[in-house]
């Protein structure tokens, strides 16, 4: 079933569609860094975004910052609100139940396609912003005269060398993954609660907006750490050095009891539920 | 069969587990705690602590609502907000504290005879050589135990209070309370490892006030001594260096000397350079700073303080602009060639009579 | 094949189905009549584990269910409520896909199976066009694949020529009478009673929920105890048969008569011209007004 599920994903041209445009944020970025003269003013703008116009390699990392807030979720929330919603409103998913897939069983292939999904998107976003980054500024490696290795600053003013910043850009994609994938357990749930995958979609937007208005207003200190959106930036936290793990820490945590309380609602409104569509 | 009991076990399962995720970090925040120390040995045992290495990380939030000051928000948002902090402390003079943000951070390392200040959105390396003796104030001066021994170092009435579990440590509390009435500090509360003296938890409540004004507490604390890699400033080839030297802080301040003795506090020749520029008047919480202000910064703080609710006091020479937030206040004083800025956690009738009495010093030149 | 012990589904307040008790057997092509919104659909979901029973019971090829789901369902072929397939992909992949989501479809003889369905439902020259091309018409033959895919026991059919010509309609019953015959039993649920009445040897009625009558459909279309006859003569038979005759319309007569060949031989002996004799024969459609009330979505003024 899993294999059925994955199959199922990159036969999507939707999924491809979805994928693309989230590549090409950065590479429009990219391109009118290239062409304005001035850089954003330090500390301003995205993260990363001025340290890139010296050293394309930290360009992933900024590409990771221009599609976490809304681009990658959205996306997330799309596919997951499809999830099961979609094979609903299709028509598809009584004729899995027949042949017949195990409910549970459906729920975790579905899980595994997302998982697939956020993999397939993030490793599509850096690679494409990789490329993109080493053509547009090069690797930074000129300025140092060669000797620094293509080596990039730490958000701590240390020097990484490339594999530190390769170690650490993979951390990273490790960290959004879990947080995309708790963001997506909201999405799947709503998606076995309604027959209209755009309705599940939005339910889980508008969970990411309360979230992120929420997060901001002081008076809501109380509920924050709870918050799905609360650690999400915590992924620069790797570009520290030493690494702050405290953050990160946290959001793991906070992104599995997320995983394990969503998915678990999904299992239990599923699994009991008079399949009408 | 998959009926209503069906449903109900499974969702009841669901609660569970969710409940059980909610409350777990509040059960663990509740932990007991039940240490217990004579407050007087816990004040003594605090202040030995400022050799004792530590790595940790602080978080330190204040609801001083201050207006934006111009070239001071770095000050108002130290007290008006969450600083969060990083810091590895060998000694004194040997130390790193990172002040970190969402996205940026500025990191302070203290070496022997200089300091480095790495701004992460300037991309920039500031080596400070000499020691400051006058500096405004950072965020490294929140980390509870720094905070926790200059409050200790001049008070000593201390009272003990119920333990509190702070970043996992069972801590036992004490509470000072100002001996000098004119101040306009209530009370400081400080949590502290009873094992090592560590101060771990410092809540500042104004007079009159019921809820702290700044808590500021470890979220994270270990008292292993921090690697020499971690403290010691490696600039990268890529950033911008630059050097300074201390003394430029105060010469760029200006040179009018400053009176022995202001509303009956002494000038703590001690801490500044010879009294000129910049001073301190009297001691611990009751202590207040003067500073000269340029004339076109002046006309810009007055305005700002403006916005946030001062008011305007007479002075025999000049005028004054008084804004206070509990337990803050900032006093501008102008006469016809000058201007101050006066500050300190006190009453503000103490810095208008102090004000009062710059206004009416002799019209010299040094 | 299939058998429900008081089978009862409620939705809040509304009991969808009501203590039904059906009994399929092996062999049988039965047909599930009533008109919509009568219970026939909420009934097969319940069969095939769908929608969960409120009470009662379920047995599907001897296993109970919905709890052996996971045993009986590989073993049946089902189309409820028309076909679905994903749009963007071909119709062999459709097939395919299905085919390896759930048991009992062994994959070495995937290929060969899904060309021999497609063969069965006359969709063998189909190309990679994508189902979203596809008439509604051939969607519906490529749900009857899928159901035929692994050869089941029983087929659960709801409303199978559903968007068909009259010439595919012919070609899916022959289809289906030919799978009988090799042993399959088709339960088919429909509200067309020329369908049901062309294909079926048994058939249960069910009306706002009650299974009201179950039989099989000769003892159903039972002789009324009436002949039609036609003669050109007409007045002559009504004069002669006097208080047997029922109607007459012109040269049509209805005369209650148990026996039409005796009938015939005592007209005939009398001189009298006959141009056809029938026995009378109840229709379906006779039968299911009799035994249902109102359908459901008829709304009368109070």
């Amino acid at each position: 079933m899993i294999a059925v599920e994955l199959r199922k994903l990159v036969l999507r041209p939707r999924i491809w569609v979805n994928i693309l445009l989230l590549c090409g944020l950065p590479l429009i970025v990219g391109i009118f860094l290239k062409t304005a003269d001035f850089a954003p003013p330090p500390g301003q703008g995205g993260a990363f975004l001025s340290a890139v116009r010296g050293n394309g390699l930290l360009f992933p990392a900024a590409a990771l910052a221009l599609v976490l807030p809304v681009f990658l979720p959205l996306s997330v929330a799309v596919v997951a609100g499809d999830s099961i919603a979609g094979e609903s409103v299709g028509g598809t998913l009584r004729y899995l139940l027949i042949r017949p897939v195990g409910r549970t069983r459906l729920l975790f292939a579905k899980i595994i396609a997302l998982v697939a999904f956020v993999l397939l998107a993030i490793a599509c976003v850096v690679v494409s912003s990789l490329v993109v980054g080493v053509i547009l500024f090069g690797t930074g490696t000129s300025a140092a005269g060669g000797a620094a290795a293509g080596a990039a600053t730490s958000l701590s003013g240390v020097s990484l060398t490339q594999g530190q910043l390769a170690a650490r850009l993979l951390y990273s994609i490790g960290y959004i993954v879990v947080a995309m994938i708790g963001f997506g357990a909201i999405g799947l749930f709503l998606s076995t609660l309604t027959s209209s995958s755009l309705g599940a979609a939005l339910g889980a937007l508008s969970i990411l907006i309360t979230s992120a208005v929420l997060q901001t207003l002081d008076a809501a200190t109380g509920v924050r750490p709870y918050l799905p959106t609360n650690y999400w930036l915590s992924w620069i936290d790797f570009f520290r050095d030493p690494i702050f793990w405290d953050s990160i820490d946290k959001g793991l945590l906070l992104q599995a009891g997320y995983v394990v309380v969503f998915f678990g609602a999904a299992w239990a409104n599923l699994a009991t539920k008079d399949i009408t569509s | 069969m998959g009926d209503v009991t069906g449903t109900r076990w499974r969702w009841a399962v669901v609660a569970a587990a969710a409940a059980a995720l909610v409350a777990a970090p509040v059960v663990l925040a509740a932990l007991p705690a039940s240490a217990r120390m004579d407050p007087g040995a816990l004040r003594a045992r605090i202040l030995a602590t400022a050799t004792l290495p530590y790595q940790g990380y602080a978080e330190s939030t204040g609801s001083l609502g201050l207006p934006d000051l111009p070239n001071l928000s770095e000050v108002t948002s130290l007290l008006g907000g969450t600083t969060r902090l990083r810091a590895w402390y060998v000694a004194p003079q040997h130390w790193r504290v990172d002040e970190i943000t969402g996205v940026g951070e500025r990191d302070t390392y203290a070496a022997p005879g200089s300091q480095f200040v790495w701004d992460n959105g300037q991309n920039q390396y500031t080596q400070v050589v000499g020691d400051e003796p006058i500096r405004l104030p950072r965020g490294a001066d929140l980390l509870p135990p720094d905070l926790a021994r200059r409050v200790l170092q001049t008070e000593d009435k201390v009272a003990a209070l119920p333990a509190k579990r702070v970043a996992g440590i069972d801590a036992a509390g004490l509470r000072v309370t100002p001996t000098d009435p004119q101040t306009a500090i209530g009370q400081i509360d400080i949590w502290a490892d009873p094992s090592n003296g560590l101060p771990l938890r410092v809540e500042l409540t104004a007079k009159g006030q019921h809820a702290p004004d700044i808590v500021t507490a470890f979220q994270t604390v270990d008292t292993q001594r921090p690697d020499d890699d971690v403290i010691t400033p490696k600039p990268s080839p890529d950033s911008g260096f630059t050097i300074t030297d201390a003394p430029d802080v105060i010469g760029a301040l200006g040179q009018f000397p400053l009176p022995p003795q202001l509303a009956g506090r002494a000038l703590q020749t001690d801490r500044v350079g010879g009294g000129r520029g910049l001073g301190f008047y009297g001691t611990g919480l009751s202590a207040f700073v003067v500073a000269p202000l340029p004339r076109d910064v002046a006309g810009g703080v007055v305005n700002a303080m403006g916005k946030g609710g001062a008011k305007t006091v007479t002075l025999p020479q000049g005028q004054g602009t008084l804004l206070t937030i509990t337990p803050l206040s900032v006093l501008v004083e102008r006469t016809g060639r000058r201007s101050y800025i006066l500050a300190g956690v006190v009453d503000p009738a103490l810095l208008t009579q102090a004000a009062a009495e710059l206004s009416q010093l002799p019209r010299r030149r040094p | 094949m299939i058998v429900t012990r008081a089978l009862t589904k409620r939705y809040g307040s509304v009991l969808a189905v009501d203590a039904v008790d059906l009994n399929v057997r092996d062999g049988d092509r039965y047909g599930f009549l009533g008109p919509n919104g009568s219970g026939k659909t909420t009934t097969v979901r319940m069969l095939l584990g769908l929608v969960f029973a409120t009470s009662g019971e379920i047995e599907l090829l001897g296993e109970r269910m919905p709890r052996n789901a996971a045993e009986v369902l590989p073993r049946i072929g089902a189309m409820v409520e028309g076909p679905a397939a994903y749009p963007h992909l071909s119709g062999r992949r459709n097939l395919s896909l299905l085919d390896a989501s759930g048991p009992g479809g062994s994959r070495r003889t995937r290929r060969a199976r899904i060309e021999e369905a497609l063969e069965q439902v006359g969709l063998a020259g189909i190309d990679r066009r994508p189902v979203k091309a596809y008439s509604l018409g051939m969607r519906q033959r490529l749900g009857l694949a899928a159901a035929l895919l692994r050869k089941p026991r029983l087929l659960v059919l709801d409303e199978p020529t559903n968007g068909l010509d009259p010439k595919g309609i012919h070609e899916i019953r022959d289809l289906l009478i030919e799978l009988n015959k090799a042993g399959t039993t088709v339960f088919l649920s429909s509200h067309l009673l020329s369908e049901v009445e062309h294909l079926c040897t048994r058939v249960g009625i069910v009306d706002r929920g009650r299974l009201v009558l179950e039989e099989e459909l000769d003892t159903v279309r039972g002789a009324t105890g009436l002949v039609e006859v036609r003669s050109p003569d007409a007045a002559d038979v009504a004069s002669m048969l006097n208080g047997q005759l029922v109607s007459r319309d012109g040269e049509n007569l209805l005369i209650r008569h148990g026996d039409p060949a005796a009938l015939n031989t005592t007209l005939v002996a009398a001189g009298l011209r006959i141009a056809s004799i029938t026995e009378q024969r109840r229709t379906l459609e006779q039968v299911v007004l009799e035994v249902t009330g109102a359908g459901s979505d008829r709304v009368d003024a109070p």
